[in-house]
């Protein structure tokens, strides 16, 4: 006869007045995630939703479960979700065509299989297992007993956990990163010997610094050379490329007082 | 006593200084606008309209975030150990290190292949 593990008792009273108010606060959250349509806003839900299981699992004497929860999920993985956010573009919009063929339907196989997947899981942890109850799982201590379960009955999957944290570093690089040609920075010394030994010393003395002596000084106006012209290389480039830059020449003085060349010498 | 209950007081005090905050500084502040108030805070420069390429960053930050979230992931395998580190005895210690070892060839790896270099 099929014994039934979750028949354990009635839950108590505090446990289920938090289940009952967050429950269905999370459920609502969750799909609130799927129907809002600022990207944002999303994540800001997925974050709620993320919180709230930890919630459940501490109140499900899995205390650190809970933990492990809001480091892991609400911390690095909602970090990531919102770094995808910034990578895509916050007001990127949403394609409303499917330009993946049998994107559709491979989409709902895949759903099923998860599905199924999940039930056969969950059957399996619950139907024909006689349960030992809380009580004698957490007797040495939640994260103890855990402890003790990792690390001597389960070592072999927990190594291999390390070979799936080496594939996801591999992944990351092989997706973000781009290799440039080795040796393209100079270094300190080479940079200076490029300055000094040159063909010309016309750059050996540093950049103009930004601003109109005495008239403007903000990092956006360029320093105007003595003859009159602004100098480009006096501010930076990321100013140049946002088209931030101030037009200096608007500061320049109408007319340089004569300077009497007589009068220095004497 | 529930242990707990110092979670909800902190969590109950952490709500009420929030409240606090902005209720006060919604009755007691003065609201004088002007067009320099209502500006994003740019330290000296005109704030742009919109940041340069539509808000987007640079992939470089993926490979640094998922770099943490490998150390977040070793981390929580650490706890435990740590709490039964008595316990496990030498036996532990070696598949502690093991495990880290192994999670150092990924670093290695990215190290090597300049993934840690900003340009």
């Amino acid at each position: 006869m099929i014994r039934l593990s979750l028949e354990i008792g009635q839950t108590q009273k505090p446990e289920a007045i938090l289940f009952y108010i967050l429950a269905p606060l999370s459920v609502l959250a969750a799909l609130g995630m799927l129907i809002v349509r600022k990207a944002v806003h999303s994540a800001l839900l997925l974050a709620w939703v993320m919180i709230t299981l930890a919630i459940f699992y501490i109140a499900l004497d899995a205390a650190f479960l809970g933990i492990v929860q809001i480091v892991v999920y609400t911390g690095a993985v909602m970090m990531l979700f919102l770094f995808i956010l910034m990578l895509v573009g916050v007001d990127a919009p949403d394609s409303l065509t499917e330009n993946i063929k049998g994107h559709r339907a491979t989409a709902i196989v895949a759903a099923l299989g998860f599905g199924g997947l999940l039930i056969s899981l969950i059957g399996r942890a619950t139907l024909n297992h006689v349960s030992v109850g809380l009580a004698m799982a957490n007797e040495p201590g939640n994260v103890q007993g855990l402890a003790s379960l990792i690390f001597t009955q389960y070592v072999f999957p927990f190594e291999v956990i390390s070979a799936l944290l080496i594939t996801a570093a591999l992944g990351a690089m092989v997706l973000a990163h781009s290799q440039k040609s080795a040796g393209a920075r100079l270094s300190q010394r080479a940079l200076s010997s490029v300055r000094f030994r040159g063909d010309s010393l016309a750059n050996a003395a540093g950049l103009p610094s930004s601003g109109v002596f005495a008239r403007h000084n903000a990092v956006d106006v360029p320093a105007l050379l003595p003859d009159g012209t602004p100098a480009k290389n006096s501010i930076s480039g990321v100013l140049t490329a946002r088209g931030d830059v101030q037009d200096s020449t608007q500061y320049a003085l109408g007319s340089l007082p004569k300077v009497d060349d007589e009068s220095g010498d004497k | 006593m529930n242990p707990y209950i110092p979670i909800l007081v902190i969590g109950a005090f952490g709500f009420g200084f929030g409240v606090f905050s902005i209720v006060a500084a919604a009755l007691t502040g003065p609201k004088r606008y002007n067009r320099a108030k209502a500006a994003a805070y740019e330290c000296g420069i005109e704030p742009s309209p919109q940041a340069q390429g539509g808000g987007r960053f640079p992939v470089k930050y993926f490979l640094t975030a998922m770099l943490f979230i490998i150390f977040d992931i070793e981390i929580v395998f650490l706890y435990p150990w740590a709490v039964s580190f008595d316990q496990l005895g030498l036996f532990g210690l070696v598949e502690m290190v093991l495990f880290i070892g192994t999670v150092f060839v990924a670093y290695a790896y990215v190290w090597r292949r300049g993934g840690l270099e900003w340009d």
